[in-house]
Order: structure tokens, then C-alpha cells, then sequence
């Protein structure tokens, strides 16, 4: 994304996760181990005519931590497991980032697909059954987008710019670029950057089930790139990196827990839905992640797919990768069949997982993956994890309806 | 329903509503100055009529200030309900 040649890597000094069996990142590193679908049977609305009747909920999550019983009530679910591992993302550095960043001011970038669409559900619910004085009159602050940006900025007291974007299933990838991209121009040094999402309700599960995107199993469903793979399985959750300015990290004295050596993005341009069939979306932006790191398809240690499991989707993305890392045989995971599909949150909370995998040397294999499918022609980590040299970067993607293409280099 | 019966209804959905209640919350205590601002009173009357069944006119609460004269509005409300019920 520079275009001239590769730039220096941004320090990532704080971490936070709020998934499917993660409250925080070392949850996330031994669920995935485990390589068990978190899936379980939707409860909290009728499924009887729904297509999809599994979800994987973020169930370690813990309001009482972060929220008063208010608060709870009154923000969306999905703005608490934004927030929620925004603050972890702030506190895993200092409980008082301003202690160990003085003078500093701190960015804040959160990436959202759909953000208050559940409370407005219930409103219109209400407005329809009830009437227009049962509405409750926090709807409008509540469905806001920006709304978890804002929280965050109120609860961290910083007062630059916190700024929400929106890229569907590629949306808080999209948030770590632009703050990476943010500290790389100067414009920040200290970046909170990911994003969240939380769509387990009935319109939404309804909707997505008619884009024949989501499993119909009423049993475990098959993984990302198995031979009978039928689609994802809807998750919530979230993800945050606290990013830093090397320069910032020497002059403090801060160690940074990860890196940031490349971002790239492209767009399909080719289906409001669909992906280009060859991937050549997923193409550029790899290949862009790849130049603007300064490496070479030999320097990734492993892959860490988008993969949502449904049929066109992983075999565009499988033809992409094997179309850039071409006869390097590249190990390739993927976190959504372990955890559902995070939709806003996946990218952040899958680069995360790629980040500690790739400082281990320990790809968690695709959960539920059992009989790869022979067109996919990956060298797909399944059955168990890979071993692979400690430290060795790795590429992790995230894709969205509407064609936007994210491909971030971690180690 | 007493006043001091409604006053331990009207207490707990304002817990349920605003953050730092003060403790010695009573009959006398000023909204503003307890951390009830107008969008939190809209949301304690939505509590307070899932609480008591009950529903609330646009003007009912235009004159209240304090606690008490929230505690007086809900006691009126619920017993003109159960004389219409009487009625009816």
C-alpha cells in the first residue's frame, strides 16, 4: 500500500479478544487448539422455519467486567464485545495507558458489518406490537454505528479521532489497515484498531440463510474446505490491536507483543455477493500485503484463510492462494470452523490467532475439516496442528459481500 | 398499592436504569441531582410500566421533579386503572 517498497513494521502493544470460547487472547490460542466447533443449538428465538439453527456465541464473555448493570442494559450485545475487547486491548499494555504513553493521544478505528441492526430489530418490534410510545428513547444512540467508537473513546479518554468503517466481513481487517496506515503517514502514533460484531438474532440468521451462504446442518457441520462444506455458521465476537509507532515503542521502552509487516486490499468489482470465481480479488490483496511487507511468497510460515466454508467462496480463495504462493507448499488454517463466522469481528480476532500462531510455531488445524476436498489442492492443517518455524510471519485474510479483499502480514 | 410500596418499585428500576444511585435516594430527592436526566426518566417510566401493567400519558410527568412526585404520578396511575377495572 506504501508503493515504495516496504515500510517499517508497526508495533501491535496490546491485545484483546471476546469470541466463541475466548475472553482473551490466550483463551483463543487454547480453543482453537482444541479444534472443536463451538457450535450449539440456537435458543433465544424460534428456528422451526429457519434454514440455520446452529450459532456460536461468545460465551466466556463476562458484561459484569466492563459494564454496570445499566450499561448492560442498555448497549447492544455487539458494542459490549467491541468495547469489551477494545478495553482488554488498552489494559493488556497498562491498566492506565496514559502512564506508559504520555503525552500521547490515541486513535481509534473500529470496523463494524452491520453494528445495531439486533437492538433495532427489538424496537421495530416493539413499534409494531406496542405502539410509538414504548419505543425506548435510547433506539437512535443505540443503532448507531459509530456507536462503539464512541463508547471506547469516552471510556479511554482519548479525545483523537475515532472513526467507525464498515466492509461487511472484512470490516475490522479494514479497521487495522487504516491504522496501520495511520501511524505509517504520522497522522497517530498510538492506534486502538478492530472491530466487532454480534447478529445472532432471528431477522438477520433468516436473511442470511436465504444468501445460501450459511450451513443448513442441524448436526456438526462440516469445515472450511471439506468435500460436504455448506456454508458458515453464524459467530459473534470481537477484536482488538493496540498500535504503536516503533519509534514511540524504543523512545518508551515498550515491547511489543506483535508486529504488523503488511497490509493489503482490492476490491472484486465483479458481485454484490459472489466472489470472483478465481479469486483474483484475493489475488491483489495478498500480493499487495506481500510487496508492501518487503517479502516474497517463501517468507510466510503459514496461511491463515478467510474460509467460510461455503463451496464457491473457499474454492475462489484456495485458487488465489495457489495462484500467489504458486509451487511453495504453504500451510493453510482456518479459525471459522472452530469458531463460526465472527462477520465484522473475524478479521481482527483471525489476524490475532495468526499473530500468536505465527509467534509459537503452531498453526491450529481447520475444525471440522474431514474430508478435504480435492479441488482445493492446499496444504491444508487439519486432524491436528503443524508445527512450523517460530516467528515466521503469516498471512491472514478476510473477505465481505460487496467484494472488499484484506490481506494482513502478522508475526 | 402504599407510597412506600411504590417508592421500593420506582428505586429498583432506577437501579436498573442510571449508574452511582445515590444511596439515600427518597421521596425528596431532586432527579437531576440524582443522575436522571430525561432520557433516563423515559427509560424508568418504560420499566415502571412493565412493572405495574400499566400505561402512561405524554403529560403526566411534565410537572415531576422529584422522586416523590414520580412515586405520586405511578400511585394515581395504578389506582385510576384499578377503578376502571372495578368498573368495568
Amino acid at each position: 500500500m506504501t508503493g515504495n517498497g516496504p515500510a517499517e513494521p508497526v508495533a501491535v502493544v496490546g491485545l484483546g479478544v471476546q469470541a466463541p470460547g475466548a475472553a482473551s487472547p490466550a483463551d483463543l490460542v487454547e480453543t482453537l487448539d482444541k479444534a472443536r466447533c463451538l457450535a450449539t443449538p440456537i435458543t433465544d428465538f424460534a428456528v422451526d422455519d429457519l434454514a440455520t439453527k446452529l450459532s456460536c456465541r461468545a460465551n466466556r464473555y463476562e458484561p459484569e467486567r466492563y459494564f454496570t448493570r445499566p450499561e448492560a442494559r442498555a448497549l447492544p450485545r455487539a458494542v459490549q464485545l467491541t468495547v469489551a475487547a477494545g478495553l482488554d486491548a488498552v489494559g493488556v499494555s497498562t491498566e492506565d495507558w496514559r502512564a506508559r504513553f504520555p503525552e500521547e493521544e490515541m486513535a481509534i478505528v473500529v470496523g463494524t458489518g452491520i453494528a445495531g441492526l439486533a437492538r433495532f430489530e427489538e424496537q421495530a418490534e416493539i413499534l409494531r406490537s406496542r405502539g410509538a410510545r414504548r419505543l425506548s428513547p435510547l433506539t437512535v444512540p443505540m443503532i448507531m454505528p459509530n456507536l462503539a467508537a464512541a463508547e471506547l473513546a469516552i471510556r479511554v479518554g482519548s479525545h483523537a479521532a475515532a472513526t467507525t468503517v464498515s466492509a461487511a466481513c472484512a470490516s475490522s481487517s479494514v479497521a487495522i489497515a487504516l491504522g496501520v496506515q495511520a501511524i505509517r503517514t504520522g497522522q497517530a502514533r498510538l492506534v486502538l484498531a478492530g472491530g466487532g460484531e454480534s447478529l445472532i438474532t432471528r431477522t438477520i440468521v433468516a436473511a442470511f440463510a436465504r444468501t445460501d451462504a450459511m450451513s443448513r446442518s442441524t448436526g456438526l457441520p462440516r469445515g472450511p474446505f471439506d468435500m460436504r462444506r455448506d456454508g458458515f455458521i453464524m459467530g459473534e465476537g470481537a477484536g482488538f490491536v493496540l498500535l504503536a509507532a516503533g519509534a514511540l515503542c524504543r523512545a518508551l521502552g515498550v515491547e511489543p507483543l506483535g508486529e504488523i509487516l503488511g497490509v493489503g486490499q482490492s476490491t472484486d468489482a465483479h458481485h454484490i455477493v459472489a466472489p470472483e470465481p478465481a479469486g483474483s480479488g484475493a489475488v491483489r490483496s495478498m500480493t499487495a500485503a506481500l510487496a508492501d511487507a518487503g517479502l516474497d511468497p517463501t517468507g510466510i510460515g503459514h496461511v491463515s484463510a478467510h474460509a467460510t466454508a461455503t463451496p464457491i467462496g473457499d474454492r475462489a480463495e484456495a485458487l488465489a492462494i495457489g495462484t500467489v504462493f504458486a509451487e511453495h507448499q504453504i500451510p493453510v488454517t482456518s479459525h471459522k470452523g472452530v469458531l463460526g463466522h465472527l462477520i465484522g469481528g473475524a478479521g481482527s480476532v483471525s489476524a490475532i490467532a495468526a499473530m500468536l500462531s505465527a509467534q509459537r510455531g503452531r498453526v491450529p488445524p481447520i475444525g471440522n475439516l474431514v474430508d478435504p476436498d480435492p479441488a482445493i489442492g492446499l496444504d491444508l492443517v487439519f486432524e491436528r496442528e503443524r508445527e512450523i518455524p517460530a516467528g515466521q510471519p503469516a498471512l491472514c485474510n478476510a473477505f465481505a459481500f460487496g467484494g472488499h479483499n484484506v490481506s494482513l502480514i502478522v508475526r | 398499592m402504599t407510597k412506600d410500596e411504590m417508592l421500593a418499585v420506582i428505586k429498583e428500576a432506577i437501579d436498573e436504569v442510571v449508574d452511582d444511585v445515590p444511596v439515600d435516594l427518597g421521596p425528596d430527592s431532586g432527579l437531576g441531582t440524582s443522575g436522571i436526566d430525561s432520557l433516563s426518566l423515559v427509560e424508568i417510566v418504560l420499566v415502571m410500566e412493565e412493572r405495574l401493567g400499566i400505561g402512561t400519558g405524554p403529560d403526566d410527568f411534565d410537572d415531576v421533579r422529584t422522586v416523590g412526585d414520580a412515586v405520586d404520578v405511578f400511585v394515581g396511575l395504578v389506582d385510576a386503572q384499578e377503578a376502571a377495572e372495578a368498573v368495568s
